[in-house]
């Protein structure tokens, strides 16, 4: 037996609306001004929002929203892609969760 | 060499919640294990929670929506903000006739659960997104979503022991 019967469910009558952030790592093959060039394990589509979450110099988690210019894969195994984005706001402190500070 | 964090936001559909987890639905599909943070609408606020896609079911054709059952991650005791501290609370409230709780699995059955005789209906496609201020108002039905997943879900892989 799973523990798949552990809570009892209840059902929405019509689904309801939600939102999921989904996160996901990538390595930043070059960065410069509100250009950034990273690889990454999942695939983007062009003109999706993202936020990029990275350390700054002093080690402190930045966060900023970035557009997706441009995605090709990298031949090998495991499938990985390049993802070319354009920042569209800088860096500001970002919480555990990944959302700005405002 | 940098490692950074990319967080993507995707518009989701859920079909029931449970102390444990949901059953959603996307556009874009969603592979098993997928992590990520679930934003709604729920019990008058906005609440959030952590989760990981233990099962899905995706069309032939990979061009429909992706069906994903889901388990909330407790990483944090569940506060006001979060979803399964919210269904626990409208439980314990005595909001028994708005919580039935029927027999069967949780979401994501695979099609051996036994339905209520009162069931009533199940809609076999998805009905327009209607967005819900109350749990309380949107989650009177009796129904199973059983039907919703066929037998072909798969299964959530066990995390192997260390």
């Amino acid at each position: 037996m799973s523990d798949r019967r552990l809570h009892p469910r209840s059902v929405f009558l019509a689904p309801a609306s939600a939102q999921l952030r989904i996160t996901f790592d990538a390595e930043i093959e070059h960065w410069l001004d509100a250009r950034a060039v990273v690889i990454s394990s999942s695939p983007c589509t062009c003109g999706d929002e993202l936020l990029v979450h990275s350390p700054d110099d002093n080690g402190q988690m930045t966060s900023c929203t970035a557009k997706v210019m441009a995605c090709e894969p990298i031949l090998g195994h495991p499938a990985r892609y390049r993802v070319s984005l354009a920042l569209t706001a800088w860096p500001a402190p970002a919480r555990l969760d990944g959302v700005p500070v405002a | 060499m940098t490692i950074t964090s990319l967080t993507r936001s995707k518009p989701i559909r859920i079909y029931d919640v449970s102390a444990g987890g949901c059953l959603l639905e996307s556009r874009e599909p969603l592979p098993v294990g997928t992590v990520g943070l679930l934003t709604m609408d729920f019990d008058g606020r906005r609440r959030q929670e952590w989760i990981r896609v233990c099962r899905v079911q995706a069309d032939e054709s990979r061009r429909g929506p992706c069906l994903a059952s889901v388990e909330f991650l407790p990483l944090e005791p569940a506060g006001a903000d979060s979803i399964r501290g919210a269904v626990l609370r409208l439980r314990a409230a005595g909001t028994r006739s708005h919580f039935p709780m029927p027999s069967g699995r949780s979401s994501g059955d695979t099609g051996k659960s036994v339905e209520c005789e009162d069931a009533h209906h199940v809609p076999s496609s998805p009905a327009a997104p209607v967005d819900h201020e109350d749990l309380n108002s949107s989650c009177i039905a009796l129904e199973l979503a059983t039907p919703l997943l066929s037998n072909q879900a798969r299964a959530c892989p066990k995390p192997e022991k260390e």
